[in-house]
């Protein structure tokens, strides 16, 4: 199976500007970072604050420049292509954000929301068109096309969603980059939104990347997923068995964190002590060590190879084996 | 006299809008005792947050009042006060000194110019009247007892110098500083990474021991109930739809919104395949459109033309200490 998507060896530094302590070192936001996904897949991107995956969201959609790395699309490298060569990828992989109003005009109809994807690329092919096309796009993410004329304001936060979800499906993309598209809503309205997007996602075969901090959504919508913790990939393999076994200290940590709503599943939890170190100056080796139970003195030398642990499972982590 | 430590009776509190007056908060009741916890859940709208500002006398006024209601809360003295009924100046004596509050937001509640040593002993000083060099060393102690390392030398830093995690714990160390009886904890933890939260929810937990207050915690979220409740109540368009013990509320649970919200939630684990998240239909209501039956009707499942869309429901009584807003309970329960 060829991959749609190819990611490797990502780097993103941020500038900092010279200050007391910093001296003007960048910002290791995304290290070294390799994946790929297959047409009609879905990767999890999951990790907390810091963790570079919305770093890596806006690299793949190529809103941001890696600093070092290259990203292939359908065999195409598209790492360094000017945006005249990637008009044509543009078409094919499609953002859906938190809040997709937050930097869209109040004063444009839902209509011109929805259709704008196909004026910029010269798509709308008269009036007439682009209106049946908005009220078909309406209907696939369940809303009212008799509304096409409506304000952003005049919506609830998940219709809102599904009006992005909307425009992101406009162009008919091969791949959706999703991130923390479910995070903002109402418990009651997340599982409409995780629903639809499963749904379409199947139905279109859609690939996806699908970037959240909630573990049991991602596990929920993902058929891949992989935790990354300060700009690191710390293990990836497929969705349900880096829940039920996970081969990293780091996402047994993560998953020992999550509150189950049901009163008898309180676990012994392993709260994680003390605070994600800089990522201006991470830990050698394994960047997780200082934080780890399990971390002994050889973790520290070297930044830990991948250990395959099962089919598509691999852990970055020296004691995977012990886990 | 009551035996509760706050004890609200039928609240209301209502907001003038453009397009008339808004009932945020519709005849609430609820008490709590002292070093219980009670958590209310609710989604936007709810009238979840509204609550706790009319319990911290902090309802933006105008556009807001508190329409009608009473809260009685037992001060130190022993006394019972009726905190719709309490002016200002008492209102700010009592906050910090003993109802405190924290909020989502840490940075709403610092004031980025000041350090977090001078708002600390700010709180101890205006409440307490203790000497500069004791509020000091009782600022310290708090820190410490927030778990935030080096505490002599955070004592002196910014709130823009610390983390997400330690200005949470900064925020929860000034709430705490004069000992209040009552927190109020408005989605904590909500903003913060689930490893974070985790740290934050086991503080709250062991700083309630050893402090012995009670606290009322505000959150959207069923799995943070279920691991720090000692009772639920449930708000939706602001009345309470079901309220009891955490068991009953996860095991017994009566209201038809309850049980969407908790089957709504993904679990770790659970089998996508097998059938699609069930989902409630519709939109979180908004105040200005809400039906004259049952507020939760054009989202149920069990929807009936009578009773349910005909008067909204009574809270009545489903179990030992359990009550349902509900007319069908008895007949869905079967």
């Amino acid at each position: 199976m060829t991959a749609l998507l190819e990611v490797e060896g990502l780097v993103r530094h941020f500038a900092t500007p010279g200050g007391l302590f910093a001296r003007g070192r960048p910002v290791r936001a995304v290290e070294d970072v390799s994946f790929s996904v297959a047409p009609g897949e879905v990767l999890g991107l999951v990790g907390e604050s810091g963790s570079g995956k919305s770093t890596i969201g806006n690299l793949v959609l190529r809103l941001d420049e890696p600093t070092a790395g290259t990203i292939r699309f359908d065999g195409q490298d598209i790492t360094r292509a000017s945006e005249r060569g990637l008009q044509k990828f543009r078409r094919r992989v499609q953002p859906i954000f938190q809040d997709p109003f937050g930097s869209l005009d109040p004063r444009m109809t839902v209509e011109q929301i929805i259709a704008e994807p196909l004026v910029v690329h010269g798509l709308a092919r008269g009036r007439a068109a682009r209106r049946a096309r908005v009220a078909e796009l309406m209907e696939t993410v369940g809303l009212n096309a008799g509304q096409l004329t409506r304000y952003p304001h005049q919506f609830s936060g998940g219709q809102r969603q599904r009006i992005g979800i909307a425009r992101a499906l406009a162009m008919s993309p091969d791949m959706i980059v999703a991130d923390e598209a479910v995070s903002a809503l109402d418990v009651s309205i997340q599982a409409q939104i995780v629903n639809l997007l499963r749904d379409l996602q199947r139905r279109l075969g859609l690939a996806m990347i699908f970037i959240a901090h909630d573990l049991a959504v991602v596990e929920y919508v993902s058929d891949r997923v992989a935790v990354l913790y300060l700009g690191r990939v710390m293990e990836v393999a497929p969705a349900r068995q880096i829940v039920r076994t996970p081969k990293h200290p780091y996402t047994q940590a993560l998953l020992s964190a999550v509150l189950e709503p049901d009163p008898e599943r309180k676990r012994v939890r392993e709260v994680l002590q003390g605070e994600l170190p800089s990522p201006i100056d991470p830990p050698s080796g394994c960047v997780f060590r200082t934080r780890c139970r399990y971390a002994i003195s050889e973790c520290a030398t070297a930044v830990p190879a991948f250990r395959t642990m099962g089919e598509g499972h691999v852990s970055a982590c020296i004691r995977a084996a012990e886990l | 006299m009551s035996a509760k430590l706050l004890d609200v009776r039928d609240l209301r509190v209502e907001f003038a809008t453009d397009t008339g007056v808004v009932p945020a908060v519709a005849g609430l009741s609820f008490a709590i005792d002292a070093g219980e916890t009670l958590v209310i859940v609710g989604e936007s709208g709810s009238g979840k947050s509204v609550t706790s500002l009319a319990i911290m006398g902090l309802v933006p006024r105008p556009p807001g009042r508190i329409a009608g209601g009473e809260m009685l809360f037992r001060t130190r003295d022993g006394r019972v006060r009726d905190l719709a009924q309490t002016n200002a100046a008492e209102m700010q004596r009592l906050r910090g000194a003993e109802i405190a509050m924290i909020f989502q937001e840490p940075m709403s509640a610092l004031n980025p110019v000041y350090t977090i040593g001078e708002q600390i002993t700010e709180t101890l000083l205006l409440h307490e009247r203790l000497g500069k060099r004791a509020a000091r060393a009782r600022s310290i102690e708090m820190l410490t007892l927030l778990g935030i390392p080096e505490p002599a030398r955070r004592f002196d830093a910014y709130p823009h110098q610390l983390s997400g995690g330690m200005r949470q714990r900064a925020m929860i160390a000034m709430a705490l500083s004069c000992r209040p009886s009552l927190l109020i904890a408005d989605e904590p933890t909500t903003a913060l990474d689930v490893t974070v939260q985790a740290q934050i929810l086991d503080l709250i937990r062991r700083l309630q021991k050893e402090l012995g207050m009670a606290v009322i915690f505000i959150t959207h979220n069923l799995g943070v109930a279920a691991e720090i409740a000692d009772r639920i109540l449930v708000m939706y368009a602001g009345q309470a739809v079901e309220t009891g013990p955490t068991q009953a509320i996860f095991r017994e649970t009566r209201m038809p919104y309850t049980t969407g919200l908790l089957a709504s939630v993904p679990r770790l684990g659970m089998d996508r395949d097998a059938a699609p998240l069930q989902a409630i239909p519709g939109n979180v209501p908004s105040f200005s459109d809400l039906p004259p039956g049952c507020a939760f009707a054009p989202r149920c499942a069990h929807v009936r033309p009578t009773p349910c869309e005909a008067r909204r429901p009574d809270l009545e009584p489903c179990g030992p200490e359990h009550a349902v807003r509900c007319a069908r309970w008895r007949e869905i329960a079967a």
